[in-house]
């Protein structure tokens, strides 16, 4: 396996530098390290998340989400922080009652940085994600995954909807829900604490 | 005075009797149903039990006792209303218990009982169902009683003569009720062709994308969870001539009912030789109680409040989810301080098939947030038949016909977090037609054509108040709905040249007229556990109307 990285690479570099190109990014995003300052615990709550599947919006008046991010620096992006637990509050499509309850077997969700688009912002995904809606003739579980990004002079972990959430088979929720449909998350999660994430 | 004048003179004094009677006040009428339950008839049936029962007890006597409230007499071309009906079956629990999985601690029950209508060597065949009974697991070698009710059609005959009522065949559909993380796997029941764990069976699973996700509850609450259904298939025993009710069909005079010559109306009352079975609601068109017939008119969603400043709507959407729900409830005329029942649960009502979340408008991310949910329904009410009070002791009887045009449903919210609003509606066009009017017993005749000159809009809506505190829950668990008419001049009134469209103008027309209906659970048979199903008929709202 390390061989054959190391081939990719070598050939990559090659490839980029036919082209001109000074081997950066890719790279050195695979490699980049991130301090998080002060990690720990946190506490995060967002109001009016909504999930877009084509067919509608739901959306909850409120949800809590609580977790750990490491602390440091060196730290790789993968699994730099945690979801343990999350909750949803006053949920509805179209005045239409339901509840959301997460996987808890599927805990934790991992928090993933990806790159630095500024100082200012750490963008990343969530992974691991895997929760039921359940109503009046609705029944419906999502898994995969989100992105987002961690804003650090609002300490807002803004999940922004894409990846791979969608809904299992199975699911079936008045018609609005079908198996495979993709599902938007969308939300802002504002932290109980100040936390800031870097890149040397 | 000639026998003209006289005749003349006596319908003047009828007309403003009526009149007067309207004014004086309204009263809810019984409607042509019996009055009285009759007494119970006992039958002997031999039920086939399934598979697991213990040697050598294929078959266990059922005692069935079954309880209808048939009229003693009728008229011919009227409706007889046999039910609602009671059918109690007791069986002994341990001849079924082996068919029934370990840990079953309650058993639902669902009846089906073939009934042959004859007359004049004439007859007709219908089926009561869905009869429902639920029970506990009684102890050993204790009787199981599943009492059965339910709304039965009603039998029109074209002639007069003897009718009677004769039991065929009885299904019990038995579910037994496990604690839920004790639910036992059961093999489909062949037998039962409303077994949705039958892979033979058309009707649709409730989770075809996953045969092996266990049915749940259709209560979230409820802490069991039905198991597969046993279905016991029942006949007569031998020596039993299963009649159940003697009913006599009187001739009669024209009602005066009037035609039906708007679009959306139901059918007239033309009385017809033979004999007509009314059509068995929903059990024969689509699973659990719904009609499988899609409501396919347009959607009218003016009624809808308006998005905030600033939406952005995303493009419409549109689902198919046919679901179906009773609503029963008063309509109350201002003028006359008095309510009549609408869809009276204690007759046939009539049930609203549904095409729910039809159009669907959401707003985009990052907009102000408005969700409207568009739905598509019809419903042909039965005719209301009330008693005006003249004078506090004058009968006057009247039967009104509602003409109901295509029914549109939104629910929605607009905004979000605390200043979220919701909100639900149901409107329609409505004309009312009045015929057969009695004063003290006397025939007033109004005319075939005796109604509003002209169809008024009904927006009925749902209060929801802070935090869920409202009279209205939502769209699909029904509660009280409310709206205020203005009921426009009535027009064809009256027969022989004389116009009583003023009398019933000054006595009925007018604003501020209001409509209470009370909206069962919706029957959701495409839902995973078919939940609701079968429709439920609620009770019908308090006359004290809450103020939110």
């Amino acid at each position: 396996m390390r061989k054959i990285f190391r081939t990719t690479a070598v050939t990559a570099a090659a490839f980029a530098a036919a082209l001109g190109m000074t081997v950066s990014s890719a790279s050195a995003t695979a490699q980049a390290t991130y301090t998080v300052t002060p990690g720990g615990a946190f506490t995060g709550t967002a109001t009016g998340p909504t999930l877009t599947v084509p067919n509608a919006v739901l959306e909850c008046a409120s949800s809590v989400a609580s977790g750990t991010l490491k602390s440091g620096s060196g730290l790789a992006g993968e699994g730099i922080g945690d979801i343990s637990s999350i909750g949803f509050e006053g949920c509805q499509v179209g005045g239409i009652q339901f509840t959301v309850v997460p996987d808890e077997t599927t805990y934790p969700w991992k928090i993933n940085v990806t790159g630095m688009s500024s100082a200012d912002r750490a963008d990343g995904t969530i992974t691991g994600i895997r929760a039921s809606i359940e109503g009046f003739s609705c029944n419906a579980t999502f898994s995969g995954s989100v992105n987002g990004w961690f804003e650090n002079s609002t300490d807002t972990l803004h999940v922004t909807g894409g990846g791979t959430l969608a809904a299992e088979a199975g699911a079936n929720c008045l018609g609005f829900i079908n198996p495979g449909d993709h599902a938007d998350f969308v939300g802002d999660y504002v932290l109980d604490s100040p936390q800031e994430i870097t890149s040397p | 005075m000639t026998p003209q004048a006289r005749s003349a003179h006596r319908t003047r004094r009828l007309a403003v009797a009526a009149a007067a009677a309207l004014v004086a006040g309204l009263v809810s009428g019984t409607g042509s149903q019996a009055d009285e339950t009759r007494p119970p008839v006992m039958l002997a049936y031999d039920c086939v039990l399934p598979e697991g029962a213990p040697s050598g007890a294929a078959r266990v006597r059922t005692e069935v006792e079954v309880t209808t409230r048939a009229p003693g007499t009728a008229k011919v071309g009227e409706p007889i209303a046999p039910g609602p009906v009671a059918v109690a079956a007791a069986l002994p629990y341990d001849d079924l218990a082996p068919a029934l999985p370990e840990g079953t601690t309650a058993l639902a029950s669902e009846a089906a009982l073939d009934v042959r209508v004859r007359q004049n060597g004439e007859s007709a065949d219908t089926r009561w169902s869905p009869l429902t009974a639920a029970a506990g697991v009684p102890g050993d070698d204790a009787e199981l009683r599943l009492d059965h009710t339910g709304q039965v059609p009603a039998v029109t005959v074209g002639s007069p003569g003897r009718v009677v009522l004769v039991a065929g065949e009885l299904t019990l559909k038995i579910t037994p009720l496990t604690r839920t993380g004790e639910q036992q796997k059961q093999p489909p029941d062949p037998a039962d062709p409303t077994d949705s764990t039958n892979p033979t069976n058309p009707t649709p699973s409730a989770n075809p994308t996953n045969p092996t996700n266990p049915t749940p509850s259709a209560n979230p609450t409820d802490p069991t969870s039905p198991a597969a259904p046993v279905t016991l298939t029942c006949a007569l025993a031998d020596g039993q001539d299963g009649l159940l009710a003697e009913v006599t069909a009187e001739a009669t005079g024209g009602t005066g009912a009037p035609g039906t010559d708007d679009p959306g109306t139901g059918p007239a009352e033309q009385p017809g030789a033979g004999i007509e079975v009314a059509p068995e609601q929903g059990r024969e068109d689509g699973p659990d109680g719904c009609p499988a017939e899609r409501p396919d008119g347009e959607i009218d969603l003016s009624d809808a409040p308006p998005p905030l400043p600033g939406t952005v709507l995303r493009p419409p959407t549109s689902v198919h989810l046919p679901v179906c729900a009773y609503a029963v409830g008063y309509g109350t005329v201002r003028k006359l301080d008095g309510s009549m029942v609408i869809n009276d649960p204690e007759r046939k009502p009539a049930l609203m098939n549904v095409w729910a979340n039809k159009h669907n408008v959401f707003s985009a991310i990052g907009s102000p947030r408005y969700a409207l949910i568009g739905s598509a329904a019809t419903i042909d009410l039965p005719d209301a038949e009330s008693t005006f009070l003249a004078f506090g002791f004058t009968p006057v009887s009247a039967k009104v016909r509602f003409e109901t045009g295509p029914v549109s449903i939104g629910t929605g919210t607009i905004g979000s977090g605390q200043a979220a609003e919701n909100f639900a509606f149901a409107s329609f066009d409505q004309r009312l037609r009045i015929y057969d009017v009695k004063v003290n017993g006397t025939r007033l005749d109004v005319g075939p054509k005796c109604g509003t000159a002209k169809p008024y809009h009904v927006t009925l809506r749902g209060s929801f108040g802070p935090n869920g505190t409202g009279s209205y829950t939502n769209v699909l668990l029904g509660g009280l709905l409310t709206a205020k008419i203005d009921i426009p001049e009535f027009s064809g009134c009256g027969t022989g040249g004389e116009d009583l469209d003023a009398l019933f103008t000054a006595a009925i027309s007018g604003p501020d007229n209001s409509i209470a209906m009370n909206q069962a659970t919706v029957c959701s048979p495409e839902g995973n556990g078919r939940p609701g199903c079968p429709a439920a008929v609620p009770p019908l709202p308090s006359l004290t109307l809450p103020s939110n």
